[in-house]
Order: structure tokens, then C-alpha cells, then sequence
């Protein structure tokens, strides 16, 4: 049984169908890449895991359970921690602030100080600069302060909503190596929505592609990689031949 | 003195409204009433019920965070999501629905909540000051210095300050925020109720108490409606302005705190310590 299964959701903003019946699982310790562009419905799709938005049809289960319908604040709380789009951190409170607030939710003070600690390890960037305000951070810094953040909530599942955005190339792989080291270090499972698909394609260890709100195509990171139309399509890369010169007459085989 | 005693009132107002407006983006027009209805509860404990002032302050206190979280909980709450119109007029409705009860268990006359504060005057540093205005500054600091405590260093007082600044990453932090909404109202209506209860030697308790709402609103803004200190320090320049305009014009008294706001605006168009452009999601 997959750590996070997710069966035939549709998600709507009104009347437009954003999720129109996606179905996938997150197996336990792995990184997961969701692909796909402009609007396809990733960040719908994380949204929706999240609670912030509820599915109209088909539900979300975790660990075993149901937790579609359920406030985010509850759904964070199971284990499912998401690093939104645009970091949002909280611009007015200080970096250590931030990462005390990414704790809310526990007790157990000494665990908290470790898992700091780790989070400290992990981007020395956020140490250095704790005392400032989140607000007065680089967009890579303010990165890291939101996967840090995450991080505090010791989550299970790590969400992360395109952390490449607007970061400089050598800053989208230390972030990248960051998330494979969480991964390897704290055990923790990731699910990575991503544009940038020639990096998440190097880091993760299954991958899924969406489009228009489905998921066309899914296998592990190395296959999809190898597939002549993801080459093609989304890492730009096209193979000589008749198929390169007579790319105006192929269809995507997966439609 | 007396106009910062004033002042102080007008800054606690203004409290309340930064308060709530910081977490919910809701402006409460019934934070006046509020502050009529506190001073109207603690009148009721003083007098007819013969409790000691300290006792009534607390047992006021109490009664008027239940009623700002109630407020909240059955009021606000299901217009959470409605476009800030609705919030606004509903706060509005709840003013004159405050008023309106407080008309029909009160009445209309007016009633003096008496103080175990002297109104003769005391040398404090060189300066004759009335006991009864030295409690009220001093009640507010105490209150400003608490409140202060609470945000800067509690993990719930962080906490809030983290749900005003961004709602969906508060969310996604587990921290509870419609909860946080009513913890919110709660502390702005028991901050009413102390201003309420502390106005009582400047003022009588009655139906009108709740015109004190104009003046914290203006406090608010001269502040840069979303600082807390801005509020308090608006509250007091407006107290101050007004005390010193009433000795030499009194018949411009009544326009001072908004001639004052006119000007700070013009100099500062943001408050006095109103927050630079922040990033606002
Ligand atoms: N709040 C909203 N209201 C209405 N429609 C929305 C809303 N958010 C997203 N949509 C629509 O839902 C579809 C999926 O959007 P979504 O944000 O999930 O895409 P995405 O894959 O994350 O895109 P991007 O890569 O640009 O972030 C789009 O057609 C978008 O226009
Ligand atoms: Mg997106």
C-alpha cells in the first residue's frame, strides 16, 4: 500500500474542472516528481492533498485514512506538510521565528531542538542569518526558510510546489540536493511539483507528467527521462532523424 | 496630563481595531460599543452588585473576552471568505445592536463608576498630577507592556502574529486560524472592557460612551492602521492635541483629532508607523 494514494479526484475552481479525475500513489521513502506546464493542475493537485481546496469527486488517502475534507491545519497535523508556491514564509517574523512556527504543532521540545538543528545542518545560510526578517531574504534564501520550516513539522510527506521558481540555475541543484538529502537523511517521503523537468528528472525516483489536469504519463524518473516525447517535450531535447525534421506531424503517443 | 490620560483611551480603541484588523482584515466599527458595554458591565458589579473596583475590572475583563469571542465565533465566522463589504457591514449592525441592547437593559441616564483613585492632585517629578489620570496611563502601560510579552514571546502570541502576516501558510503551519480569529476578538473586546472600565473618571457611563470609536479610529490611522505602538501613539497625540486646543479655542476641540489626522497624513501618508509596502499574499 502506497504511504499516499490518490483515487480519481476532480478537483473545480466554479465551473472550471482544474483535476478532471487523477489518480496516483506515493510509495513510502521515495521522491516523487510531478511534471507538466502552465496550468496543467500541479499545484491544484497539491492543493487538494493539502485541504486547501476539497475534491469534488474521488478521495485522498494517507497512511491508510481519509483526509479529504479535513482543515489543512488537521491534514499538516497527520503528517502531510506542503511547501507552497512562492515560499511563503512570514515576511515580519525573524528566520528563527519562522522555523518556531513551522513547529506549532508539537510538544516535544528536545526533538523540536534537534530537528533545528538539522534544519540549521542542512542550509548553514538560515543559522547565519536567524536573527533577520524572513521578508528581507534572497528568493533562494527565503527557499531554504520555507523547506526549513516544513521541515519543522518533522513531516512525513514533504510537499514542495515548484522550489525552483525564479532561483539561479546553481541555486535550483543545491535546493534540489537538499531535498535528496532530506530524503536519504531523515527518511522523509517528497512529492515535487516541477517545471524544470531535466532537474527533477535527475533527483527524483519516480516521476508522474501531467496535462490539462491528468496524468498521461507515470514510471520511475529513469524511464520517463529515456521516453522520446518527454525528451522532446519537456527537456527540449530532439533526436535527429525523420522524427526531429517531421515534429509538426507527431502526435504525443500518449493521446 | 489629562490629555494623555485621554489619549490613552483613544490608543486602547485603536488597539482594538489594529487588533482585529491585522488578523481578519476586518474593521470592527463596534469596538466603541464594545467599550460602552465593558464600562456599562463593570458599572453593574460596582454599584448595584457592591463588588470591589479590582474584582469588577477582572470579572469585566473576563465577560467581555466572552463576548468578543462569541462575537467571533457566531458572527463573524460565517462570513469568513465574503468580500470585506460584508465584514464591514456587519460590524456596523453589530454596533448598533450593542447599543440597542445596552439601551434596553440600561437606559438612557447616565451613571458614575466610582474609583478607589484620589481626583486631588499629586507632585509626581515637579508636576501636579490627578491620581485618577496617573491609574489610567498607568493601567494602559501595563496593558501595552503585557500585550507586548504575549506577541514577542509566547508561542501563541508568535504564532498570531504569523497568521495576520500570511493566513495560508499560518494554515499549513497546523496553526489553528480560525481559532486564532477568535482568540483575536476576544483579547480587542477585553482590551474595550479595560478602556472602559479605566475611562470611568473622565467620563460617566452611558449610551454615548460608544462616539469614543471615532477618535480611535482616527488614533488607528494616524498610526498606520496595523502598527500597535503606531495606535497607542496616535491615541496620545490625538488625547494630547485635544487637551491643548481645548485650553486656548475650546469651541475646536471637537475637530482637533481630525485636523491633526489631515495633517500626519499629509506628512505621512502611510501613519505614523505605518508598515512600508509589505509583501502581502
Ligand atoms: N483560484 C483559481 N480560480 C480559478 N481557476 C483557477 C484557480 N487556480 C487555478 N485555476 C485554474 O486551474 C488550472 C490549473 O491551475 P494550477 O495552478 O493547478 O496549474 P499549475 O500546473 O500549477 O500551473 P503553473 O505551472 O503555472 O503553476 C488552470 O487552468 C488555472 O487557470
Ligand atoms: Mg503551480
Amino acid at each position: 500500500m502506497a504511504l499516499l494514494d490518490i483515487a480519481n479526484i476532480e478537483t473545480w475552481y466554479g465551473p472550471i474542472p482544474a483535476l478532471r479525475g487523477v489518480s496516483l500513489g506515493v510509495e513510502k521513502g521515495r521522491i516523487v516528481a510531478v511534471l507538466g506546464a502552465n496550468g496543467a493542475g500541479k499545484t491544484t493537485l497539491l492543493r487538494t492533498i493539502a485541504g486547501i481546496v476539497d475534491p469534488r469527486v474521488g478521495g485522498v488517502s494517507f497512511a491508510g485514512e481519509a483526509i479529504h475534507g479535513l482543515d489543512p491545519d488537521k491534514i499538516v497535523r497527520r503528517g502531510v506538510s506542503l511547501v507552497p508556491e512562492g515560499r511563503q514564509v512570514f515576511p515580519l517574523l525573524s528566520v528563527a521565528e519562522n522555523l518556531a512556527v513551522g513547529a506549532f504543532a508539537r510538544s516535544d521540545a528536545e526533538e523540536v531542538a534537534k530537528d533545528l538543528a538539522q534544519v540549521y545542518a542542512l542550509f548553514p545560510r538560515l543559522e547565519e542569518r536567524r536573527a533577520q526578517t524572513a521578508g528581507m531574504l534572497s528568493g533562494g534564501e527565503q527557499q531554504m526558510l520555507a523547506i526549513g520550516r516544513a521541515l519543522m513539522g518533522r513531516p512525513a510527506l514533504l510537499m514542495l510546489d515548484e522550489p525552483s521558481l525564479g532561483l539561479s540555475p546553481l541555486l535550483v541543484v543545491e535546493i534540489f540536493g537538499a531535498i535528496r538529502r532530506i530524503n536519504e537523511t531523515m527518511g522523509t517521503t517528497v512529492l515535487v511539483v516541477e517545471q524544470n523537468a531535466r532537474v527533477a528528472l535527475d533527483h527524483a525516483h519516480d516521476a508522474h507528467i501531467m496535462e490539462l489536469g491528468r496524468v498521461v504519463l507515470s514510471g520511475t524518473a529513469a524511464a520517463l527521462a529515456a521516453n522520446p516525447d518527454v525528451r522532446e517535450f519537456y527537456l527540449g531535447i530532439r533526436e535527429g532523424g525523420i522524427r526531429g525534421q517531421r515534429r509538426w506531424r507527431r502526435r504525443k503517443t500518449w493521446r | 496630563m489629562n490629555g494623555l490620560a485621554v489619549g490613552a483611551i483613544y490608543g486602547l480603541t485603536a488597539l482594538g481595531f489594529v487588533l482585529i484588523y491585522k488578523a481578519t482584515e476586518v474593521v470592527n466599527f463596534a469596538q466603541g460599543d464594545l467599550l460602552m458595554l465593558g464600562a456599562f458591565i463593570a458599572w453593574t458589579l460596582v454599584v448595584p452588585l457592591g463588588l470591589p473596583y479590582v474584582l469588577a475590572l477582572v470579572l469585566t475583563i473576563a465577560a467581555m473576552a466572552a463576548v468578543g469571542a462569541g462575537l467571533d465565533r457566531f458572527v463573524m465566522r460565517p462570513i469568513i471568505g465574503q468580500p470585506h463589504f460584508a465584514g464591514i457591514m456587519l460590524t456596523i449592525g453589530l454596533a448598533f445592536s450593542i447599543r440597542g441592547i445596552a439601551s434596553l437593559v440600561w437606559g438612557p441616564q447616565e451613571r458614575g463608576l466610582p474609583t478607589p483613585f484620589a481626583q486631588q492632585p499629586r507632585n509626581v517629578g515637579g508636576v501636579l498630577v490627578q491620581e485618577s489620570m496617573l491609574a489610567i496611563a498607568a493601567g494602559t502601560a501595563l496593558l501595552c507592556a503585557v500585550l507586548y510579552l504575549f506577541f514577542r514571546h509566547t508561542r501563541l502570541g508568535v504564532a498570531m502574529q504569523a497568521a495576520s502576516q500570511n493566513q495560508l501558510a499560518a494554515y499549513l503551519m497546523a496553526i489553528p486560524v480560525k481559532s486564532v480569529f477568535t482568540l483575536t476578538w476576544a483579547i480587542a473586546a477585553a482590551v474595550s472592557g479595560i478602556a472602559g472600565v479605566l475611562i470611568a473618571p473622565l467620563l460617566a457611563v452611558e449610551l454615548n460612551l460608544w462616539i469614543i470609536v471615532l477618535k480611535g479610529f482616527a488614533a488607528a490611522v494616524l498610526g498606520g492602521f496595523g502598527s500597535i505602538p503606531g495606535a497607542i501613539l496616535g491615541g496620545l497625540l490625538i488625547g494630547v492635541a485635544e487637551q491643548l486646543v481645548g485650553v486656548y479655542e475650546p469651541s475646536a476641540k471637537g475637530i482637533t483629532a481630525y485636523v491633526v489626522l489631515l495633517v500626519v497624513l499629509f506628512a505621512f501618508p502611510r501613519g505614523l508607523l505605518g508598515e512600508p509596502q509589505g509583501k502581502r499574499v
